[in-house]
Formats: C-alpha cells, structure tokens, sequence
C-alpha cells in the first residue's frame, strides 16, 4: 500500500516537474521532428554492422580494417590468431543479432548485443547453434570507430582456448548453453574429438577427451599390490598373501620348536620333560602338545598336555606323564607340539623331537 | 502493469533529475529542446519444414524498436536523455513482451559532467571496464591537453532495468560496482592515469558465488620524442571469487608495458610489449586473463612505397607459480607482405605466413599457415581477386592427428554506373575448402552469386543465392542453400526513412537420417524512420 502511495507520489511529480518545465521554459518543447547527423551510437551499430558481414563472409582482413590494433586493450596478436581459427575450424552459416544498447563512456562506446550464430564445425562436420550475449567497446580513430575489446559470450574467436581465457564475462551473458547448443570447449570437453581435444586444453584418451593427463590403468605389480589376487600375488606383484590381501612383507609368525629336554622312566610308566620356545616373530597362540609312545603291552598309546600362548623369544618348560611307557632304549617316542595346525607357523619342521 | 509503473517511476526520477539543469540553462539561452530518434518497425514471418525443425523458431512474429534522444544545448553544454526500448513477442529475440534497454541522462558543461542511468568508464584495462545502471561526474580543471580529470561512477550491474525492480525476472546476481579515475594529461600523448575499483556482489545470490574485490591501478601513456611513446598499465587486486566459502580473498599484481618506437620515422615502427598477470589476478570487471605471462613484438617495415612487411613474434606460458601439473607454452611468429606493384594499378598482392608451437599440459602442435591473396579493381568496373590459404597442422599430443587444409577462393565483380545516379553490380565467389586428415577427409565447395541494383535514393535491391555442399569422411555429407531477396524503397527519396523488404529460403540437407534437415522460409517487412 506504501509503494502505491510513493507510485502515485512520483506520477504527481511528474506531471508538476513536466509542466512546470515547460511553463517556465523560454524554450517550450519543439514538436517538430529533425533529421539530425548520424549519432555515434549509430555509427557504432554501422561499425558493428560491417564487422558481422565480414565474418559471415569469413573475411579476415576485411574484419580486422574495424579492428584499432594500436588501442586494442586486450592482446590483438591473439585475437587475429583465434580469428583466423574460426575461419578455419568453422563454416559460418549466418549470425542473427539484435542490438540491446550502446552505451558512452565520452568518446568511446560499449555496444551490448544478443545473437545467434549458425555455424559447422569441420572438424566432425556437426551442424551448430550457439546463441550469447556480448559486450563490444569501440573508440573513435581518425574519424572512424573501430573494435577495441570483447566481452561476454564469444562471439568472435570462440574456437581458440587462449582467446577464450582473455575474455571476461558480463552480466547477462549465456551462463549454460544446452547440450544441444554446446560447442567443444574447456567447459564442454565430452563434445570435443581428437582432433580438437588438446586445442581445448583437454586430453585426448579411450576415445573421449578428458580434462586429467593419461595416466595408464594400474594393474597387479609391485606398485599396486592392493590389484592382486591370491593367485597373483606372489608372481605379479612380489608380494605376500595373507588376511585376504596382498602385501610387500611377509607376515609375521610364530615358530614353534619343542625339544626334549629329559625323561624319568620306572617299569611301569614315564614322565617326558620338554620345553616349547616360540623362535617366531609374532606371538603364537594356545596350542596342544602330544607324546606318542608304546605301551609295555605293545599297544600304541599317547599323552598330551596344554600350550598356553607363547610370546615371542618365550620359552615354556613342561611336562607329561606316559602311564605304562617301555623303555626300549630311546627314540621310538615323539613328542609333537600342534600337530593340529591351529597356529600358523613359519616353519611346521621343527615341531617334533624324539625320546 | 506493474513494470509500466516501474518505468514511470524511473521517468519521474529522470525528469526530476533533467529539471533543475534545464531551468538553470534557461537564463542563459533560448535553445529548444530536441527530439530525435529511431523507429524501426518489422513484421516476420517464418516457415520451418524439414525432416526436423531444428529448434527453429516459426510463426509470425512483430518487433518494435524506438530510440529517442531528446537534448537542449546550454550555455557552455548540453544536456539529455536517451532512451531505447523494445517491444516483440519473438521469443528468439526477447523473452519480454516489452523492455527498457537503455536510459542515460546527461548534463555537460565546460568542466563540469553528470550522467545517470546506463553509464560507463573503460579506464585501465586492468582496472575497470564495464558499465552500470548508476550514476557518473566527471569533473575537470585545467585544459583538455593540459589538466586533471576526476572521474567517479558507481551503480549496480544488470544486464536490463527491469531485473532491477522486478524480483521476477530476476536472473542475475546483483553487483555493486564503484569506480574513480584521476588522469593527469601534461600534453599530447602524455598523461598519466590512476583508478580505483570497488566491485561487491549481493552475498544472498543463488545465481553465481558472490565475489569481491577491490583493484587499484595506474596507466600512463609518455610520448618521449618522435621516436619513442612508452606505455603502461600496472593494478594490485584484493579479490575473492567466492565470499561465502572459507578460502580467504587473494593479492596479486598485473602489470602490461608497451614500448613503441619509431626508428627510422616514415619507415619502421617497431613495438615491444611485456605483459605479466599473477594467477590470482581475478579483479572481475576488467579486461585481463590471469596467469600468463607474455612477451611480444609488432614490427612494421614501409620497404617503398610499393611494398609493406609486418612482422609479429609472441611468447607466452602459464603456471606462473608452478601449481599446474605443467606449462602451457605458445610461440607464435607471423610475416606479412602487402605489394601494391606500380605496375599494375589498382591492384594488391598479401603473403601472410604463420608459425606457432604450442606445448605442455598435453599439448604438442605445430601449425604452418600461408596465404597469398590477389586482389584488382580495374576503373572498368570488374573487379578479380583470389586467395589461397594453406594450413599444415603437425599435432603430436596423445590421440591428436595432423592436418592439411586447403582453403581457396575466387571472386569475379562488375558494377556499371548509370545515369542519374543508378547503379548495377554483380559479384560471384567461388570457394573450396580441402580438409586431409587421417581420420578421414573432408571436402567442400560453394559459391554465391549476388546481383544488385540501386536506384539513386530512391531505392535498391539485392537477389543473393549461395551454396555449400560438403563430402566428409568422418560425417555425413551435407548441402545448405540460401536465396534472398532483400529491397529497400526510400519514401521521396529520403534517406531517413526505409521501407526493407527481405524474402529468404535456407536449405539444408543431410544424408545422416538423424541430422535436422530443414526448409526455412522467412520472409520481412520493415519501416525505419530516423527523425
């Protein structure tokens, strides 16, 4: 309701600003129409004018005469190169445009323009639409207007990436184009081939253009054991298996070793005594120790005895009582330390002595 | 109806502006004041037919363009409003039934200048170069040749009004730009500039990531002697391209040199130029590409009066601070010859040959350009000219192939003047172009044929047909043709007014099934009045 108030407040001044101008005004408003000179507005809409026939017509030279390189304030030699590009990378259908505004800055004018250009690129033949809205300053030289910079979407020179970076943005300008719309660039690299995928700062790769350098799929080798397999590992990458992945070392282990250490016999029975060190370089867990000896009887008879874990360098001492042992003077008896495997081990040889 | 209030609103502001000048003007003179503009009316009609209609745009459309310009000469100025707006419901052109393009008012006196509205400062490249919708003065003391001038402009950049005020359409951030430049001129061709800029986003835009920066900068401009003009822009940015993410904002330096000579006056003008930009040299509204460094010479040799040679070299990378995975790296180099032999009269012959090397950052091209172009224009009327342009491309990037383009052209001219200052011409051109690559060829050739005549003031026309068929390898091959017929009848022979008729058939054809073959009728008709 406040703005209405201040519209209303404002279309009052206006009516009292206007006539009282013109009442008070010696010189009352001239209705009469007058055929003035070409604006400099104008001349630069002409200017513009004669540039886009030219690069329709794909005539360089002719483009670059409406180009001031003494004033150019952006570096002419690249802009000539990314011309050239154009005409070379592209055959340019037709440009529509439509001139949005020119504004002065004193002698020198920005010229803001919307437009669509049609155009194949040669180099897949793909037919193109690209619309944009650019911003073009031009400077008095001589009497005659001439380019000086470039601004917004790109209108010229578009097919050169070192071009494209000098170029700022304006407001207002095609932010996103449509995929359909899109043109190999920087910001569209899937649209590019091999032919212009380095031009456009790409890398070219499995037959698409990428924005990282090449770099070879890794496969099982010394550097990339985390690749390997069970089956691999060991032949591919140099490495060790174990806890389901491949490593560069081998795995720490217990290596248990059981020696007999003395041995007390009457006629009736014995007691074996025997000592368990863990030689290894992990720590070994629970395990079983077992004798296996003949019975006075000659029936075959076994005693075992519990291993509680060993650390590493530990050396446990024990002992096991063999009920109905015959002597029949020595090593015909074992003793076995794991002889269920339930700890992994370096080396398995060296779990057995005899008595 | 809202944005017409709106537009009025911003009238009244203007008058209320333009008032105060006006009424003071009018104690010292009795110049009226002066409406002048453009007027340009169309009505379009347009067909599209075809196995596909392309995205193109069919229907019949209408535009109206008006442009006034209404000033009054003061005293020791002048001052008024220039405005520009657009009616259409073409779509292509605009997506507003109506827009306000362009407003500026003025009041200039001797020393003394104001602007409001579309306004704008291209001072230092490096700086400042943009306009705004905001407000300007410039005020001067001293002499044109010989003083200061103090310039001051600020506003909002949008890329139209009504984005401005009408929340709605609003698809733009909002930047706020303040700007001042002092330039001290001594004489001539010596003058000495300072600029100052201040450029803030709108932090709560969802458009773009708000930026900030602040850029002060100087230019300056020495002319020595008759040999010797040195030239300069340097700027030091505080700048951050996102306010809202944790990175902190950049400082860098930018600095441009340019040292023009002129050896042997007359004869030889030899110009060096050395630019170096900081990769976080980011200031936003300016002219400049960050991270490169560059290194160039323009020579220009008047041999005699019949033949000219120009020579330009470059030099330039990135990665000025070795944060890239490598260094892009380009090395151009090119030689013109322009011969305009005694004797034959009237006549031009150019060499022009490029060599460039670009490489790092997986590039590694080498391309060769020459260009011979011929050029007659008999005072018989015909005109001959021919051009060949030979493009050797040596890519030796992963995946990248090398090219060999041959590019050629033929143009053969007549026009006839006749009495009463009638005019009839004719012009065909011939061109083919010749692509050989490994990964397949291509091969096109066309031509367009364009007859004109004009009938002293009164009126002209023009028939145009061209063609372009196209064989490629890699794609399929294809055919565009255009016709048009364009006229335009001066009402009492008076330039100021036209009436344009323009009747067009494009074509285009493919033999790829899924490519957009269309049939485009258009046909226009338009009034221009300038008043």
């Amino acid at each position: 309701m406040k703005l209405n108030h201040a519209v209303k407040l404002c279309l009052l001044l206006i009516l009292v600003c206007f006539f009282s101008t013109t009442g008070f005004c010696a010189s009352s408003y001239d209705r009469e129409l007058i055929v003035q000179d070409k604006t400099r507005a104008m001349q630069v809409e002409g200017v513009f004018k004669e540039l886009m026939a030219a690069y329709e017509d794909e005539d360089a030279q002719g483009f670059l005469d409406l180009v001031s390189d003494e004033r150019f304030r952006q570096d002419y030699m690249t802009f000539t190169d990314a011309l050239y590009s154009d005409f070379r990378n592209y055959e340019i259908r037709q440009v529509d445009y439509w001139i949005d505004r020119v504004v002065p800055d004193h002698v020198k004018q920005f010229l803001y323009v919307r437009w669509e250009k049609r155009y194949e690129n040669l180099d897949d033949g793909q037919q193109l639409t690209t619309t944009g809205f650019s911003r073009f300053l031009f400077d008095e030289v001589d009497g005659d207007y001439l380019l000086i910079e470039l601004a917004g979407n790109n209108l010229f020179g578009g097919s050169l990436q070192e071009w494209r970076d000098e170029v700022p943005q304006i407001s207002g300008q095609e932010a996103v184009q449509s995929s359909a719309d899109a043109v190999c660039d920087a910001q569209n690299l899937g649209l590019c081939d091999g032919a212009n995928c380095s031009s456009n700062g790409g890398y070219w790769y499995d037959n698409s253009c990428h924005q990282a350098p090449y770099t070879p799929s890794p496969v099982c080798d010394p550097s990339h054991l985390s690749l390997c397999n069970e089956a691999n590992c060991s032949s591919s990458g140099n490495g060790y298996w174990y806890n389901d992945t491949c490593n560069s070392t081998p795995q720490t282990q217990p290596d248990l070793v059981v020696r007999v250490v003395d041995m007390m016999f009457s006629s009736s029975d014995g007691t074996v005594y025997y000592e368990v060190e863990n030689l290894g370089d992990a720590d070994a867990a629970a395990c079983q120790v077992e004798a296996t000896y003949t019975e006075m009887s000659g029936a075959p008879a076994s005693a075992s005895d519990s291993v509680a874990p060993l650390a590493v360098g530990e050396v446990r001492s024990g002992s096991l009582y063999l009920p109905n042992y015959y002597y029949t003077g020595g090593g015909d008896a074992t003793i076995t330390i794991d002889s269920t495997n339930v700890v992994s081990e370096t080396n398995e040889t060296n779990n057995t002595d005899s008595f | 109806m809202n944005f017409i209030i709106k537009v009025l609103s911003i009238g009244s502001l203007v008058l209320l502006c333009i008032s105060p000048f006006s009424f003071a003007a009018e104690t010292s003179g009795d110049q009226p004041w002066q409406i002048r503009g453009r007027s340009e009316s169309m009505l379009q009609w347009q067909e599209v037919a075809g196995t596909s209609d392309g995205g193109l745009d069919e229907g019949t459309t209408w535009r109206q363009e008006l442009s006034l310009n209404l000033s009054k000469n003061l005293e020791k100025g002048r001052t008024g409003l220039d405005l520009r707006g657009r009616a259409t419901n073409d779509e292509q052109v605009d997506q507003r039934d109506a827009r306000l393009l362009f407003l500026h008012g003025y009041w200039q006196q001797d020393k003394v200048n104001f602007e409001f509205g579309d306004v704008a400062g291209s001072y230092n490249p490096l700086v400042l170069s943009t306009s705004v919708k905001g407000l300007k003065f410039g005020y001067m003391t001293g002499e044109r040749d010989h003083g200061m001038t103090y310039t001051l402009i600020g506003g909002v950049q949008k890329p139209s009004w009504e984005e401005l005020y009408d929340n709605t359409s609003d698809d733009s951030v909002d930047r706020y730009i303040g700007g001042f430049n002092s330039a001290w001129t001594h004489a001539p061709a010596q003058s000495i500039g300072a600029t100052f800029s201040y450029i803030k986003d709108d932090s709560a835009s969802t458009v773009t990531d708000p930026a900030e920066a602040k850029t002060a900068g100087l230019d300056w401009q020495w002319r020595f002697n008759r040999y010797v003009t040195f030239k300069g822009e340097t700027a030091f940015t505080h700048s951050d391209l996102d306010t809202k993410d944790s990175q902190s904002a950049d400082d860098a330096w930018a600095l441009k040199l340019r040292l023009l000579t002129k050896p042997l006056p007359r004869s030889v003008r030899s110009n060096f130029m050395y630019e170096r930009l900081a990769p976080d040299y980011k200031p936003v509204v300016a002219s400049a590409s960050s991270d490169r460094e560059r290194i160039e010479n323009d020579t220009e040799w008047m041999i005699n009066r019949q033949v000219k040679l120009r020579t330009t070299l470059k030099y330039s990378h990135d990665n000025l601070d070795n944060q890239l995975t490598d260094t892009l790296t380009t090395r151009d180099g090119v030689v013109y010859l322009t011969y305009r032999p005694d004797w034959l009269k009237r006549s031009d012959i150019g060499v022009r040959a490029q060599f460039k090397r670009d490489s790092g950052r997986g590039t590694n091209r080498n391309m060769q350009v020459g260009a011979v172009d011929f050029n007659l224009r008999p005072k018989s009327g015909w005109r001959y000219g021919t051009s060949w342009i030979f493009t050797h491309i040596n890519d030796n990037a992963t995946s990248g192939e090398d090219q060999k383009i041959n590019t050629l052209r033929g143009t053969l001219g007549w026009k006839k003047r006749l009495a009463d200052n009638h005019l009839i011409r004719a012009t065909l051109r011939l061109d083919g172009n010749f692509i050989n690559r490994d990964s397949g060829d291509r091969e096109s050739l066309g031509g367009q044929l364009d007859f004109g005549y004009d009938a002293g003031n009164l009126w002209s026309t023009d028939l145009l047909a061209s063609t372009k068929n196209s064989y490629n390898d890699i794609a399929a091959d294809n055919s565009y043709i255009d016709y048009q017929l364009r006229a335009n009848y001066h009402p009492g022979e008076d330039r100021s007014k036209a009436i344009r008729l323009t009747a067009e058939r494009r074509e285009y054809a493919s033999d790829d099934t899924a490519s957009p073959d269309y049939h485009e009728h258009i046909a226009k008709i338009a009034y221009l009045v300038n008043f």
